[in-house]
């Protein structure tokens, strides 16, 4: 049962990183909390199976897709939505949530109703050590969800791009008298978020259902571990979420669910009290 | 004699002015005699609409939805020389307690006096206000005396109890099947806990409490069960119970067991999932032989009115219906033929009404029992609506008739 649980909590932990991603990336640079952050999650989990159980796609094809359609809505929204509201906190925090209910509301009407499910390629799983089973599908879901991060890694690390972002989201004006253009610069970290989500959205897809509601529960994993990492700052969360990975896994099978949820909320009210910055935030 | 022109005329227009007088003074009479004629009548769906649960709510809101059109279509309900037209008035209450109340009290506000709803876990909450504002109630719901006694008087049950469901089928199957041990893996509600109280209960009536070696409760909205399934596979179960889940829940319940190595058998004797999504969501292989009560195989289906129903619902909504639905029909047509019996609106006499009255409807006879039946203990009142109880099996990923 122990190696289960780890092998659980590692599979939950890549998740939760993934998702948690976009959210740290957007609040990094724009010092915005994006409420609508499942809503991405879940266009890309609804994208994904369109793509692959109505047009018939090849699911990796489809993941790429993502890729490909979700800077663009990314960067529309920006401009439509967040970039006139986002010097007043409490607007743009009221803009997302205003989306999130929306975007939501809207998914009931046009996706319908019915739970949609997404088959992953690969399946079979694994046997391990200590009686464990590691499904392939999860073990697939957890190294793409890996290999996402280090691409993020890469691209905020040593690109003009990540140069840009980490200029802007270190002080925008500065930035901009060394002449980046902070605008364009915040659009395209939104863009990245927004893309991160999408993606994560269509992992998930292929483990769990799809509805227009599956983003709600991601973003509030997101939140905890965005708090628990330190805002902004992605190591952080990439820690964090292996932590709350390790918390649901380890509490909800030695304690019961209720006692596993309790422990993640109970970690997050620890940390608020004595490292209110989270794990790596600034002070 | 002749009348002069000028008298003519003066006359021609006194009968002018008499008759626009009489046609300004008798039009309101007519107006209000014409709407006099012809009311609505409301009735509340207070259901989930967005969710993991919807596809329950929308099922049953559409089996009332198909029966108001069927009551309407027919001249409505006629009532002291009125005629009523039913209106179906929704209300997502998101499968949430505390949602399903306000809806509820919305509905109070607005003069409604019939409802649908479901799930014990919304409907539990809603219970001292039904009886408080004489509400009449039809509700999907699985427990037993609990929600069935003489206390609620308005509230009658839609589908099977958990008194026949776990209590006498489900234990048959268990026994059929040869189950040793039995993992329980339900929902962390009033509806999940209710279950798993009456399952005990039957084990224990029968000798057989010892099976049961694992029990789980999770939210309803729960995507992950692997936690709470690794705690069940410890003991090594050779059947798991899926308790009170939707569709989703049951079919990501399944898949992650599969996942993790379980090759042993499910029953879900309460949600009475589509096997569409079913299917779809948990995997053809996975869910092959799962066992379930309360759905008609689409090519088994008993009578002639009822293939008549799955053919309306089809055609309307491009899917097979759903238990809810069929079964909120039959007693919306109940519920429709009992105020035209008592000829009254009065909640009491409406209930009155209904505890004798025997129609037939889509699966034959309907009626509702529950007083002096030994299958139904404690329930002391006829609110419980009776029906054919089929258990069907998944074969190749579709259901059929379990023998």
């Amino acid at each position: 049962m122990f190696m289960q649980m780890v092998v659980t909590g590692l599979v939950l932990g890549s998740i939760y990183m993934l998702v948690a991603s976009g959210l740290t990336l957007i609040y990094g640079i724009m010092h915005q909390v994006n409420m609508a952050h499942g809503v991405f999650f879940m266009l890309g989990a609804m994208t994904t199976y369109y793509a692959t159980e109505v047009l018939g796609l090849p699911y990796f094809a489809a993941l790429l897709s993502l890729v490909l359609v979700f800077p663009v809505i990314g960067v529309a929204f920006e401009r439509a939505i967040f970039r006139s509201i986002r010097h007043i906190w409490l607007a743009g925090y009221m803009a997302t949530v205003g989306v999130w209910m929306l975007m939501e509301g809207l998914g009931w009407q046009v996706f319908g109703t019915e739970q949609k499910a997404v088959s992953f390629p690969i399946t079979g799983l694994v046997k391990l050590p200590g009686g464990a089973v590691l499904p392939l599908n999860k073990l697939w879901v957890g190294l793409i969800a890996i290999a996402i991060m280090a691409g993020v890694y890469y691209l905020v690390g040593r690109t003009a791009l990540g140069r840009q972002l980490r200029a802007v989201e270190q002080n925008p004006r500065a930035a901009e008298l060394m002449g980046i253009n902070a605008d364009r610069a915040m659009a395209k970290g939104f863009a990245l978020g927004v893309t991160l989500a999408a993606l994560a959205g269509g992992l998930v897809s292929t483990l769990y259902s799809v509805d227009p509601s599956c983003g709600s529960t991601p973003m509030l994993k997101a939140f905890i571990v965005i708090i628990l990492g330190g805002l902004g700052n992605v190591t952080g969360s990439v820690i964090a979420a292996f932590i709350l990975g390790f918390i649901d896994s380890f509490g909800g099978t030695l304690l019961g669910h209720q006692a596993g949820h309790f422990m993640g909320f109970g970690l997050v009210i620890l940390i608020l009290i004595f490292k209110p910055s989270g794990i790596l935030g600034d002070e | 004699m002749r009348l002069s022109k000028k008298a003519v005329s003066l006359f021609s227009k006194v009968m002018m002015v008499t008759v626009l007088a009489a046609g300004l003074l008798a039009a309101p009479l007519l107006a209000s005699s014409a709407n006099a004629e012809v009311k609505k009548l409301k009735i509340l769906s207070n259901n989930p609409f967005s969710g993991k649960a919807a596809s329950w709510g929308f099922s049953q809101d559409r089996g009332v939805g198909l029966a108001v059109d069927k009551v309407n279509k027919a001249g409505g309900i006629k009532v002291g020389g009125v005629t009523y037209m039913w209106e179906k008035v929704r209300c997502d209450n998101r499968y949430i307690p505390a949602d399903a109340v306000s809806c509820l009290k919305r509905g109070v506000a607005q003069g409604i006096r019939f409802m649908c709803t479901l799930g014990g876990a919304v409907t539990k909450p809603q219970i001292p206000l039904i009886n408080k504002n004489k509400i009449v109630t039809i509700a999907a719901i699985a427990g037993g005396a609990d929600f069935t006694n003489a206390k609620n008087k308005y509230l009658f049950r839609t589908m099977p109890s958990a008194d026949l469901t776990i209590s006498i089928e489900g234990i048959k199957i268990y026994k059929k099947l040869g189950v040793k041990k039995l993992g329980l893996l339900t929902a962390d509600n009033v509806l999940g806990r209710s279950d798993a109280k009456t399952l005990k209960n039957a084990l224990k009536v029968n000798k057989m409490s010892d099976i049961l070696v694992a029990e789980e409760f999770v939210p309803i909205n729960t995507s992950d069960f692997t936690p709470a399934l690794t705690r069940i596979l410890a003991k090594n179960p050779d059947h798991i119970e899926g308790g009170a889940w939707p569709a989703a829940g049951l079919a990501l319940l399944i898949k992650q067991a599969r996942e993790l190595g379980y090759k042993g058998t499910f029953t879900n004797l309460t949600g009475a999932p589509k096997v569409g999504p079913l299917v779809k969501i948990g995997g053809k292989k996975n869910v092959e032989g799962v066992i379930m009560l309360r759905l008609w195989p689409p090519d088994q289906l008993p009578t002639k009115a009822f293939k008549e129903y799955w053919a309306d619902y089809r055609r309307l909504y491009k899917q097979d219906p759903g238990a809810n639905s069929w079964e909120s029909y039959m007693a919306f047509m109940h519920l429709s033929a009992a105020i035209e019996k008592a000829q009254s609106l009065d909640p009491d006499k409406v209930v009155a009404a209904m505890r004798d009255l025997k129609i037939v409807t889509l699966l034959g006879e309907l009626q509702l029992v529950g007083k002096d039946n030994p299958l139904l203990p404690g329930y002391g009142i006829n609110n419980q609506y009776t029906s054919p109880l089929p258990v069907t099996v998944i074969k190749d990923g579709k259901p059929v008739i379990y023998q």
